[in-house]
């Protein structure tokens, strides 16, 4: 093989998401539905990646393999594991050397980073174990409304009014928008009312950090447009939107680590 | 890593519940157990004569669904905890309950407790909430009138003579604790916050007499042994905590835990007791000064000092500042404390966390990116 | 509305707005908008007439003047509180709402009570105080902490705080009270002086202690303000509080009559202004004399302040802040008629001014075993045997208790007062609310946990 490839695994509570990398950039990524086991998400998100790169051979040729994410001390074949926040940032920071906040919004948390100039952690902040905010969160919400997260989304782009929603807690947000409902309000501007909402608490969290820009949003709840919307909103600050997608992030993030590792002086 | 030879299982047997085999012993032997909850009790009073102080906790607790009934779900569950341990009648050996009027929940705990269980003996200490003469001398008098009761409910001998043979003896304890806490300044260290934390929670709850053997041993055993690697020194500040598990978690990242600045930890709880004539008074003296609490209203800036202290006195590396959820005074005093802290250029991470180890996976996150963001 | 109940209503709805264009045209309309820009939550107080519209609704002759004059004194009471805060910076203090002004006032210092905003905004405006509570939580104060502390620590932290020399602040009333002042200290830079209640206070020991207490808090305030101690003024002010709490038990003797000829706000919105805020002051006293007046006229033409009162209940912990006009909605709707409630209801209100020393001990008492101060410290029975005190001697029946989610103090003691209650066979409504912040339990919410009360537990009937 004449290319060095290094690889990052992020495994989420939701998804698993693969990223392969050689230095020319990255060359194969895939995102998997969690299974149960972290391992075997690492492994079916890896192969999948790895699947579109026949010169590698398989996952277990990589150079270099960083784990991230929730599962990452399950990934047994892995040479090392590095942290969400720090994979998210340098990820966000590979992508975009100007960005200086994120919002990671996903499946069960939500953080906000803030990044020194070269990419490095600087402060950050974590929700606490309440599902509100998350992923988990707008997907409970969009199943009230017997929708997919993006016909949710697009549904609360078309609002013209919010109707304010409580975010405090995903059970009585539950029971507030099924009685909203109940009383015939708008669905579209009771769905803008949660992402007003959750916009809301991820505001919270970054005020915690302090917001500077460039302020992103990385996980999978940054292809909502209605999050981002509302986000920019209350943030009165644009959010910047990456070049890679965003979901996979936290696995770039770390296949950029691997790489670092790999070319490093021994 | 650090070269992980046996701590000796005793540690482990005696912290894993509340009625352990040297307790018992010591009960059969004619002891008399008495529980406390807070460290504004002084469990040298709880060790004069046949009493033992025993500290109380809830290891392996599920949940806490009784208690919850009359606690509510919103306060610490610390509190709720034991509260739901003693309903359990998993406390049901102990001869004697006593409390600190410490904060809010401990108070309640205090009420419910008596409310439902009717214990024999239940006594709740007013604990000031200044450092002055006055508090001093207030705090002496609530020393006094328990010694009383305990003296009169168990015929204990509350002799100054007794008293002061008991603070002797608490003295050579700590003073054995100490030298192994002072092992932890070595750079590596030869033992992880962990093991620290088995040994010292191990002190709280088995008879002193028992337990001394099996640490003298263990402190012979570190001599010899060499610290390994590890990725950072770490100190953790708080309140209660006291499940050496917790710390396994934090430490499961790499960094070592050398200094802990929290109520059931050894800053500033092992301190000598300086003997300065009544020795009631003196008791009273060393309780505020070996127990440092975000209660005591007016000793902000102290607290940080403190902290600073250890932090130059450890070379430690990064401070962890955890309490549990719903505790009012650590809850609101974290935040100008983060602040001070970090404006004296210290790396800071606060946690809030549950009574029971739980969450683990986000507190392994957290350290590990607070570990990544020191550069470490 | 009859011609005459009309007529009460635009009188004080005019008198209050005149009062504050009053302050504002003696401070200069150009130091208004200055005043304005500096504290933004001045405007709330504008909304005055939206309150006075929502409480006044369905009441009726005494009952309704009651209510209006009560809440046209607090509005004088502000506008001579925030001229204060205007023209005096050179002997303002900052004052904890546990601690009482009478000393500092006696010592020629004027007071600024810090949690006072958090109080009254919400009943102006119920979403008033929603960015000082998201203030405090973005500076990493846990969203558990009491609404009531976290929207004080929100205006320091915001500063919107008026500029004083000095704090004094106590460890009352609950453990999140008592350390949001380490923020503020941090945040305003001003020496804070702190009281400290014990535990026990029922005892000469406690007596002495606190009273001491209360003699090095004056020294230290001579010592760090300009403010003199003068014990002949102490002693005016301290005469003229009898002279408001006389007529107040005065009041309490009549509304144990069935059914009772004032309730609700005539009841607790004065005892919570102008115990709290201005004991001492002739005004204050003023109010209470024509409350018992109002009361009196009822009784003697035998006209009950609610027309039918079905049910007479206490309510146990603050008010609803932000809802207050619940009161008058459980009058219309089920005839409940709020007696009497435990901020009001004070077991020890005289002060003996014979010496500078028993008036210390008086104060010191009063701090102590004051509402609220009495019942979150100390142990359970403070808080519990009111309740059924209460019971008897206003001859209730039913009690509610309003379940401020932040407050765990008393959260604390909701499964032993059910079981209580339930031996006793008294209803009990424990309704779970946050004191300032209407996010957290709506008010449909809070509706629909009475009306699932009166028809499932009390099987009452609506009123049509």
């Amino acid at each position: 093989m004449e290319n060095k490839y290094y690889g990052g695994c992020d495994v989420g509570s939701t998804t698993g998401k693969a990223v392969i990398m050689c230095d020319s950039g990255i060359v194969a990524s895939a995102i998997v539905p969690s299974e149960i086991d972290p391992e075997e998400t690492a492994v079916r998100a890896l192969e999948e990646a790895c699947g579109t790169v026949p010169e590698l051979g398989g996952y277990k040729n990589l150079d270099y393999l960083i784990g991230t994410g929730y599962g990452r001390n399950e990934v047994p074949f892995a040479d090392e594991n590095i942290s969400e926040i720090s994979c998210h940032a340098i990820g966000a920071h590979h992508c975009n050397s100007e960005i200086k906040t994120i919002v990671d919004i996903g499946g069960q948390d939500v953080k906000g980073i803030s990044l020194n100039s070269d990419g490095s952690v600087l402060e950050f902040a974590m929700n606490d174990k309440c599902a509100a905010g998350t992923g988990r969160f707008l997907e409970a919400m969009s199943r009230i409304f017997r929708m997919e997260l993006d016909q949710f989304s697009d549904l609360s782009l078309k609002a013209k009014k919010v109707i304010p929603v409580t975010a405090q807690c995903s059970v009585f947000a539950e029971t507030e928008v099924v009685s909203l409902l109940a009383k015939r309000n708008p669905p579209d501007e009771i769905a803008a009312g949660i992402q007003a909402a959750v916009a809301k608490r991820c505001f919270t969290l970054l005020k915690r950090i302090g917001v500077r820009p460039l302020v992103t949003v990385t996980g999978g709840c940054a292809k909502n447009r209605g999050l981002i919307k509302a986000l920019a909103k209350i943030l009165a600050m644009e959010v910047t939107a990456l070049t890679v997608d965003p979901q996979i992030i936290g696995a770039l993030g770390a296949a950029v680590f691997a790489g670092r590792k790999l070319n490093a002086p021994k | 890593m650090i070269n992980q030879s046996k701590i000796a299982e005793i540690f482990d047997e005696v912290i894993a519940s509340p009625e352990n085999r040297l307790l018992e012993q010591d009960i059969d032997e004619g002891k008399i157990p008495i529980g406390y909850t807070c460290s504004y009790v002084p469990e040298v009073l709880l060790s004069v004569d046949r009493l033992v102080p025993v500290r109380m906790r809830a290891p392996g607790i599920a949940g806490t669904e009784i208690a919850d009934n009359y606690l509510s779900s919103v306060i610490c569950s610390y509190t709720r905890s034991i509260l739901e341990f003693a309903l359990d009648d998993r406390y049901d050996f102990l001869r004697g309950w006593v409390f600190a009027a410490s904060c809010d929940h401990m108070r309640r705990l205090y009420d419910n407790l008596v409310y439902i269980k009717k214990p024999a003996f239940a006594h709740i200490l007013d604990v000031p909430h200044k450092i002055n003469e006055a508090g001093l001398a207030w705090y002496t008098d609530e020393i006094q009138d328990l010694a009383d009761r305990l003296s009169k409910q168990f015929e204990a001998d509350m002799s100054d003579a007794a008293v002061s043979a008991a603070i002797r003896e608490r003295n050579d304890f700590t003073a054995l604790l100490s030298s192994i806490h002072e092992l932890r300044k070595i750079d590596p260290p030869p033992i992880t916050g962990t093991e620290f934390h088995r040994i010292l929670t191990a002190a709280q709850v088995s008879p002193m007499h028992m337990i001394i053997p099996h640490i003298r041993e263990t402190l012979d055993e570190l001599r010899q042994r060499e610290g390994g690697s590890y990725r950072a020194r770490l100190m953790m500040v708080g309140g209660e905590l006291d499940d050496p598990e917790y710390i396994k978690v934090v430490e499961s990242q790499g960094g070592v835990v050398v200094a802990d600045r929290f109520c059931t930890g050894s800053i500033p709880g092992l301190e000598p007791i300086e003997m300065k004539g009544d020795p009631i008074r003196t008791i009273a003296e060393h309780t505020f000064k070996k127990t440092i609490c975000p209660r005591m209203m007016a000793d902000f800036e102290s607290r940080v000092q403190a902290i600073i202290d250890v932090f130059r006195d450890y070379r430690v590396d990064g401070v962890i500042i955890e309490f549990v959820k719903f505790c009012d005074i650590w809850g609101v005093e974290s935040s100008p404390l983060v602040s001070a802290i970090r404006d004296a250029g210290i790396p800071v991470l606060k946690l809030e966390r549950e009574y029971r180890l739980s969450g683990e996976g986000q507190i392994r996150t957290r350290v590990q990116a607070f570990l990544e963001s020191m550069g470490k | 509305m009859k011609i005459r109940d009309r007529y009460i209503f635009a009188k004080f709805w005019i008198l209050s707005y005149l009062r504050i264009a009053l302050m504002g045209l003696r401070h200069g309309p150009f130091n208004m908008v200055r005043e304005l820009i500096r504290y933004p939550w001045l405007r709330h107080l504008l909304k005055v007439a939206g309150l006075m519209g929502r409480l006044a609704t369905g009441r009726t002759g005494a009952f309704l003047e009651a209510v209006c004059m009560i809440q046209y004194s607090v509005v004088c009471s502000i506008a001579d509180i925030l001229t204060d805060i205007f023209t005096y910076n050179d002997r303002l203090i900052i004052n904890e709402d546990m601690v009482p002004p009478e000393i500092a006032r006696a010592m020629g210092l004027k007071t600024w009570n810090a949690e006072v905003l958090g109080i009254l905004l919400p009943m102006l405006d119920q979403r008033a105080m929603e960015e000082y509570i998201d203030a405090s939580e973005n500076e990493g104060i846990p969203p558990d902490i009491c609404s009531l502390p976290k929207s004080t620590m929100g205006l320091t932290l915001r500063g919107e705080m008026p500029p004083a020399l000095a704090i004094v602040t106590s460890n009352l009333p609950c453990d999140g009270g008592m350390t949001s002042y380490a923020l503020m200290e941090r945040e305003l830079k001003v020496p804070v002086y702190r009281l400290d209640v014990p535990f026990n206070f029922y005892s000469k020991r406690a007596e002495e202690y606190f009273a001491n207490d209360l003699r090095e808090m004056i020294a230290w305030l001579e010592k760090n303000t300009p403010g003199r101690m003068d014990w002949d003024r102490l002693r005016e002010i301290c005469e003229e509080r009898n002279r408001m709490t006389e007529y107040e038990l005065e009041l309490w003797e009549m509304l144990r009559t069935k059914p009772a000829p004032l309730a609700a706000e005539a009841v607790y919105l004065g005892h919570l202004w102008h115990f709290n805020m201005s004991g001492g002051v002739k005004e204050s006293t003023g109010v209470f004399r024509r409350l018992v007046e109002l009361a009196q006229n009822n009784l003697e033409r035998n006209i009950p302040a609610v027309k039918n009162e079905k049910y007479r209940a206490v309510l146990w912990n603050p008010p609803f802040l932000h809802f207050l006009e619940i009161f008058n909605w459980i009058e219309r709707t089920y005839g409940v008629t709020l007696i009497i409630d435990s901020m009001t209801y004070n077991r020890v209100p005289m002060i003996d001014t014979s010496t500078p020393d028993t008036m210390l001990r008086g104060l010191g008492t009063m701090i102590m075993q004051g509402p609220m101060a009495r019942h979150t410290r100390g142990p359970a029975e403070n808080y519990l045997d009111d309740i059924f005190r209460l019971y008897k001697h206003f001859d209730l029946d039913m009690v509610w208790v309003a379940g401020h989610v932040g407050c765990k103090n008393t959260a604390a003691l909701n499964g032993v007062l059910r079981e209580k209650c339930r031996a006793a066979g008294i209803p009990l409504l424990i309704l779970e609310y946050d004191l300032s912040d209407p996010r957290i339990v709506t008010h449909e919410g809070m509706i629909s946990q009475i009306e699932y009360f009166m028809d499932n537990v009390m099987k009452a009937e609506k009123f049509e």
